[in-house]
């Protein structure tokens, strides 16, 4: 009794599978190339990678496994939002009642935590492999920059997600990190040259980032909204670029 | 139906082999596409099975079972509409009854008419005894009769989460 094999004939063998997926297994080179290209998933990489691209040694895996943790911080992300509320008397109250009381919300905020920090970690070592392999040099200067960007996102969903529990943690977290914004150079009103543009304290980049000049309930809807959709939103569109350049710039670099 | 047959003749030929034979060579494979798929059962066990993480295991919501009061404080032969928790009180010597306001009909609050000593609904005209039972108007049933019970400490309980016959009274 062949269990498995004639159940996979019996799924695969019928005219709505091949209407979803149009090329079938048929290991020929040619083949192996239409499913990649035919698939809304896939097609972002290349047909083909050369064999120093699958070398673990090479790659490390790292922006591999940062668009996985990504995924992972995505779906868990959207599960949280369920229980959670941010709005200042309930969004602490939302957070303990997800680790007392919601089942499995323990273990999905603890585990969103730890690939948030997790993921931090990946993007760095992906960006020193990056420059100890040489792969930021032409024609790969561009992908760099989205990289760059795609790093400085990370941080930023990193430091929005923190202020969202709302607990002492957060609140100085955000103290500290929004009191550099307040000395950055011309946008920040403690900033050097912050008298050419005219910054007050009710009108420079830190009163952008907190909706006020106090750390309030606008600074916690603008977290959220940051945290939640906007930068995820942006660091999606920028992915896309940066696998697709991959490919368009010949491929996973190589040895030197 | 031919080729039915022939199926099923393949299928008597292999019965003498093991369930499901996979060589040494993708053992790795198969096991890490049984961890996938098991970590992935696991997860959605969790996240939408019963009692799981969509399953709310604290309602912020009022308690279905209440107290009204101490017997003694509704009077003999009366009907109290208690608005907020959607329910009448009805007293007739030392028999209590709790009758639910919403109307049979279309959901509609219906009221107490002391005068005409009946229920009447606003909406669509439809009346009922004082006992709950339906005579006039589109109403195809009577009115829900909740459970009344008397706690440790002398006071009506309601609990509008049991609907009991029309019949049953608490005599106190």
């Amino acid at each position: 009794m062949k269990l498995i094999p004639d159940l996979i004939k019996k799924i695969t063998d019928n005219e709505i599978w091949r209407s979803v997926f149009r090329h079938g297994y048929a290991d020929t080179p040619r083949n192996r190339v239409l499913q990649i290209i035919s698939n809304i998933w896939l097609h972002l990489h290349p047909a083909k990678v050369r064999e120093h691209g699958t070398k673990i040694r090479f790659t490390w895996c790292m922006g591999g496994i940062t668009f996985f943790i990504f995924l992972f911080e995505t779906i868990t992300g959207i599960l949280l939002m369920f229980y959670y509320v941010p709005d200042v008397n309930r969004a602490y109250a939302d957070i303990v009642d997800l680790m007392y009381v919601v089942p499995f919300g323990r273990f999905l905020r603890n585990s969103h935590r730890w690939g948030a920090h997790a993921m931090v970690i990946t993007v760095s070592i992906h960006m020193f492999r990056v420059f100890l392999t040489g792969s930021y040099k032409p024609p790969r200067q561009f992908n760099w920059v989205v990289g760059v960007i795609l790093l400085v996102l990370t941080f930023l969903l990193s430091f929005t997600g923190y202020l969202l529990p709302w607990d002492q943690l957060g609140y100085w977290a955000i103290t500290v990190g929004t009191n550099m914004a307040r000395a950055t150079p011309f946008l920040g009103h403690e900033g050097p040259f912050a008298y050419i543009l005219g910054m007050r304290a009710d009108n420079d980049v830190r009163f952008a980032l907190l909706g006020g000049t106090m750390i309030e309930a606008p600074a916690l809807l603008r977290a959220y909204v940051w945290h939640c959709i906007a930068i995820p939103v942006m660091a999606s569109a920028l992915m896309m670029v940066h696998f697709w350049r991959v490919r368009k710039d010949g491929g996973i670099s190589g040895p030197l | 139906m031919e080729a039915k047959e022939k199926t099923r003749r393949n299928t008597s030929e292999t019965e003498g082999r093991i369930w499901f034979n996979f060589s040494r060579r993708n053992f790795l494979t198969v096991a890490g596409w049984g961890l996938f798929f098991a970590t992935i059962g696991a997860y959605l066990s969790q996240i939408l099975g019963y009692k799981g993480f969509f399953y709310p295991k604290v309602l912020f919501e009022p308690s279905p079972k209440f107290a009204v009061g101490e017997p003694k404080s509704f009077l003999e032969n009366s009907v109290t509409t208690l608005k907020s928790r959607k329910i009448f009180v009805v007293r007739d010597g030392n028999s209590f009854k709790a009758i639910s306001v919403v109307c049979q009909h279309l959901g509609c609050a219906v009221e107490f008419s002391k005068e005409k000593n009946i229920f009447e609904c606003p909406c669509h005209g439809s009346k009922y005894y004082r006992n709950g039972v339906n005579f006039a108007g589109p109403a195809p049933r009577p009115l829900s009769h909740f459970e009344v019970v008397l706690s440790d400490n002398g006071k009506l309980v309601v609990d509008t989460s049991k609907i009991v016959p029309i019949e049953t009274e608490l005599i106190v």
